[in-house]
């Protein structure tokens, strides 16, 4: 299973995680003001440099690993359990309960997932769980509509008729019979969804609706870097660089996992990546 | 044909109405009192709900909805919270200049991404193959708030080359446009190539060789025209992360389009403003992916029978 596997792009995410879990520990002070070192270059001292308020750049860059961590794992968690929960128990049970999760599936692929986030995220309020929510809501449907057309594929093997006919009950048919043989789609679509998780969150960060100040995030870093560009462009490359990296990295594992698991067949290019900009 | 004509926009037409009811329900059921902000908190509590009437904030949620919808029937969308114009004038000053945007970017995509994966799939293995597909690989992992400020940076500030922000001729479009292109271009040129690498191994281009055509016309007329399909499929799709990234790089570059209207919207608690953006963007993106399956769906005739 490991063999061939992307060095570069584990290594992005393991430091990536490390960052978020340093960040954790708060041994750094991503929040303190060197009112003497505003907007100083990278080099003397500090690694990455320090922003307008003369805050470390680089202490800010860890604590912003922790928040798009954070808001990525619980975005792809709760969007793959409701998803495929809704999907899969709309395959099994069909009739109407299907027709009308069908619909809605529908209406929420109508529109451009993270268009209604941003609205969603500017209506709740700014703050890093009604960004979560936010994203959460237009998250599902991917997962929905993938457990939907899979279980609905497995639904009829013979495994499941002979369960049935032993007289197991649904949900662990569900869970024991079904679930395992259409996980390799879910993992697949969740690695892709996970990127446009962490580029979700540093949008609506750029955008003021994610984490508040003086909370760090790589896109709010951006956002107050964009103003002092001139003077100091290492304030926008440090943290925009951090996202690249990660989104790349998530976006090769994804790639490779799809061609690991073979699953390439069953996602539809271009529609399954509800949530990436 | 017909029978799937009508299946589609019956589909579409639930689609609309459940993207209206959606972003109805989506402001009125979460905190937030228009009223307050219209009039702010010192306001008299007679002021108050005389407003709230005339608004019809004090009917039942229901009927507030109903109305919503009668009066979408009629293209009256109500009227801004803020200096009182009525929504639909907004909407057509900003939208134009969204839509130059995003005709801009899709040029941009398709004069890079055609020939990027074209090139890509016939030199498969190779060192071009390969730089191109990093490039992609690498273009699509920018996000466009990043990549908007770093080609201020160096073809505005640095070079001088074009405007920073605001609307000045068409110079002013080219930096907002490859900001929102570039993505694009990435996720294109790598379709085409698949596509076009699939097709090539086909019977009938192995006929069409063993014919004597040329390579050009084999790849030209008999390749890529069948390469192409399933790329105008996901277009709708594509349009979709097209017009939510406008909202950000309209916010970069100081472009007052529809994208830069939706932030607004949000930060002034614009109720109504928002809800006709994200319609009608929702709108538009339906009418594309109901054109683009009307497209292919004429174009293979393999759909119409499955569906």
């Amino acid at each position: 299973m490991l063999k061939r596997a992307p060095v570069f792009a584990v290594a992005v995410v393991l430091i990536w995680c490390a960052m978020a879990l340093l960040a954790g520990l708060e041994v750094l002070e991503p929040d303190a003001i060197y009112l003497d070192k505003i907007l100083q270059a990278p080099g003397s001292g500090a690694l990455l440099g320090h922003d307008d308020l003369g805050r470390s750049v680089a202490s800010r860059l860890v604590s912003g690993a922790r928040t798009s961590l954070i808001v990525a794992l619980s975005v792809v968690v709760f969007s793959a359990l409701l998803g495929t929960a809704i999907g899969m128990t709309s395959a099994w049970l069909g009739g109407g309960w299907d027709r009308c999760t069908v619909i809605l599936i529908d209406i929420f692929m109508a529109f451009p997932g993270l268009l209604l986030a941003i609205a969603l995220a500017g209506i709740l309020g700014p703050g890093i769980s009604n960004a979560i929510i936010a994203l959460a809501v237009v998250g599902w449907v991917g997962f929905a509509r993938l457990a939907r057309a899979q279980t609905l594929s497995i639904k009829a093997r013979e495994h499941v008729l002979a369960a049935q006919a032993q007289g197991t009950n649904a949900g662990r048919i569900l869970l024991r019979h079904i679930l395992p043989l259409i996980l390799a789609p879910l993992i697949v679509q969740a690695t892709f969804d996970f990127a446009g998780a962490v580029i979700a969150e540093a949008t609506l960060s750029f955008l003021g609706l994610g984490v508040q100040p003086p909370a760090a995030s790589w896109g709010s870093m951006i956002r107050d870097g964009v103003r002092y560009m001139l003077a100091a462009p290492h304030m926008v490359l440090a943290p925009g660089m951090a996202i690249f990296m990660v989104v790349l990295a998530i976006n090769i594992l994804g790639d490779w996992l799809r061609d690991r698991l073979d699953v390439r067949g069953q996602l539809r290019p271009g529609k399954q990546l509800s949530l990436t900009v | 044909m017909q029978r799937y004509l009508v299946k589609r926009l019956l589909s579409a037409v639930i689609v609309v109405l459940g993207v209206c009811s959606i972003v109805f329900f989506l402001i009125h059921l979460v905190p937030g009192d228009p009223v307050e902000v219209m009039l702010g908190e010192s306001a008299s509590l007679a002021d108050r709900e005389s407003l709230r009437r005339s608004l019809g904030l004090d009917q039942a949620l229901w009927q507030q909805w109903l109305i919503y919808l009668a009066d979408l029937a009629r293209l009256d969308l109500g009227f801004s919270l803020h200096g009182q114009r009525p929504v639909i004038d907004i909407l057509a000053e900003r939208v134009p200049l969204t839509l130059l945007l995003a005709l801009a970017s899709i040029l941009i995509a398709v004069t890079i991404a055609v020939p990027a994966g074209i090139i890509a799939a016939l030199h498969r293995d190779t060192l071009l193959d390969r730089i191109a597909m990093v490039l992609a690989m690498a273009g699509a992992a920018i996000p466009n708030f990043w990549l908007g400020p770093l080609l201020i940076l160096v073809f505005a500030f640095y070079l001088g080359w074009f405007p920073v922000s605001g609307v000045e001729g068409m110079a002013s479009l080219v930096l907002p446009a490859l900001t929102l292109g570039t993505a694009l271009a990435a996720l294109q040129s790598r379709m085409i190539r698949a596509s076009l690498l699939e097709v090539l191994g086909e019977d009938f281009i192995t006929a069409a060789r063993a014919r004597g055509l040329s390579e050009q016309r084999v790849i030209f007329r008999h390749a890529l025209r069948n390469a192409l399909l399933p790329v105008i499929t996901v277009f709708g799709a594509q349009l979709g992360a097209l017009l939510t990234g406008a909202v950000v790089t309209e916010q970069i570059f100081d472009w007052p389009g529809i994208g830069q209207l939706t932030i607004e919207a949000i930060q002034k608690r614009d109720y109504p403003v928002l809800q006709a953006c994200i319609l009608f963007i929702s709108l538009i993106y339906v009418v594309v992916n109901l054109l683009t399956d009307i497209a292919y769906a004429m174009l293979d005739p393999r759909i119409r029978i499955d569906a």
